[in-house]
């Protein structure tokens, strides 16, 4: 490079490359430790055909070398066929590795369920209506109750695996919240209506409300570790291509 | 009129099969190699046209199924160059990739051949 500003462009154009080379990779799946292996290499490539290059460099000399190197579409290629002669435009349409049942919904739908229900119970009950609306409603708090875990866990592995947005992580994070402090709630309702004793139930309810905060924070951590916040996803330049694994 | 056979198609979909065979066999050839050294080797064997964006994915792969062992060295030219070897695992598949390959040529050839001649149709 013949400056720093000349040397530091040349280096923005090389990493502009390398950029455009890995977002198409990861929109086609490729796993993250071949990835990286792949960037290595390609990065060790350019490295060489720029030290064969006259020196100094210049930017208009490393724009030269990138323009020799293939377009960042073909490396996603060998993901999709299996080789690097089928151009960008004749690549399947985006197929991203989204589930056809997405777990995230099915958590919310069966968390929020639970609260709704015991709402719609109270009033219900309250208003004096009818035995098969009160069945319904009850079917409905204890299929959230027993369905909500097993949908919970799908979601977080959902979460965990795929690249879904932040939006669904946050929807499966508040579904396992609302999970965790209603059903406590519903399950110490339902143990002291039946008991019919209220002698412990101060102590009882203190205890409680110390547990359940643990238990938030237990839930909450989990998440978190399995599932940490992702960084908005990059725009993509042109259209994409579906998972193969050649 | 019959539309002819697409040959370009058709050689697409017969080097896409071929890439790891070749990719394993240029290893074994150079012993140890790293990965733009790789491209070029097999860069001036006509036909083959496996540049860097078949190479160093197959070579990913292939470390990741445990065909290939990798040992980063220092480079003069900038970041270290990642050196692949065969390993066992890796010599067998090739071995046996060849085997594949003998009898699918031998079997083409005895079809085009079947009396042995060894001279081209035309």
């Amino acid at each position: 490079m013949t400056n720093p500003s000349e040397s530091h462009i040349g280096q923005v154009v090389v990493d502009e490359y390398l950029d455009l080379v890995e977002r198409a990779l990861i929109a086609c799946g490729a796993p993250r430790s071949e990835r990286t292996q792949v960037m290595q290499d390609l990065e060790s490539q350019i490295a060489e055909m720029l030290a064969v290059e006259p020196q100094p460099l210049t930017e208009e000399s490393v724009r030269a070398v990138i323009a020799r190197l293939e377009p960042p579409a073909q490396f996603a290629a060998t993901y999709v066929n299996g080789t690097n002669e089928k151009p960008r435009s004749e690549l399947p349409a985006r197929r991203w590795r989204t589930p056809s049942v997405s777990w995230a919904f099915v958590a919310a739908v069966s968390c929020w369920m639970i609260p709704i229900g015991a709402l719609l119970i109270l009033m219900s009950g309250n208003s004096g209506n009818d035995r098969g609306l009160l069945m319904l409603l009850l079917l409905m708090v204890v299929a959230g109750i027993l369905f909500g875990p097993f949908a919970l866990v799908r979601a977080v592995r959902e979460v965990q695996s795929s690249a879904l947005g932040a939006s669904r992580r946050d929807m499966v994070m508040i579904s396992a919240m609302i999970y965790c402090m209603v059903v406590p709630v519903l399950l110490l309702v339902f143990a002291i209506s039946v008991a019919e004793e209220g002698a412990l139930v101060a102590l009882g309810v203190v205890a409680f409300i110390y547990f359940q905060y643990l238990f938030v924070r237990r839930v909450h951590g989990y998440i978190t570790r399995v599932a940490p916040p992702r960084e908005p996803s990059l725009p993509l330049t042109g259209g994409v291509c579906a998972p193969n694994g050649t | 009129m019959p539309n002819s056979v697409d040959i370009d198609q058709w050689t697409t979909q017969l080097r896409k099969g071929l890439g790891e065979l070749c990719v394993l066999a240029a290893v074994e050839r150079l012993g140890e190699a790293y990965g733009y050294q790789l491209v070029q080797f097999l860069a001036e064997h006509d036909g083959l046209q496996l540049t860097e964006s078949t190479v160093y994915p197959l070579l990913a792969r292939l470390a990741h199924e445990g065909c290939l062992s990798v040992i980063s060295k220092p480079s003069p030219s900038g970041p270290p160059r990642r050196y692949y070897r065969l390993t066992s695992t890796g010599k067998k598949s090739l071995e046996a990739m060849l085997r594949s390959w003998q009898v699918v040529g031998g079997s083409i050839h005895r079809i085009v051949h079947p009396n042995g001649s060894k001279e081209t149709r035309t």
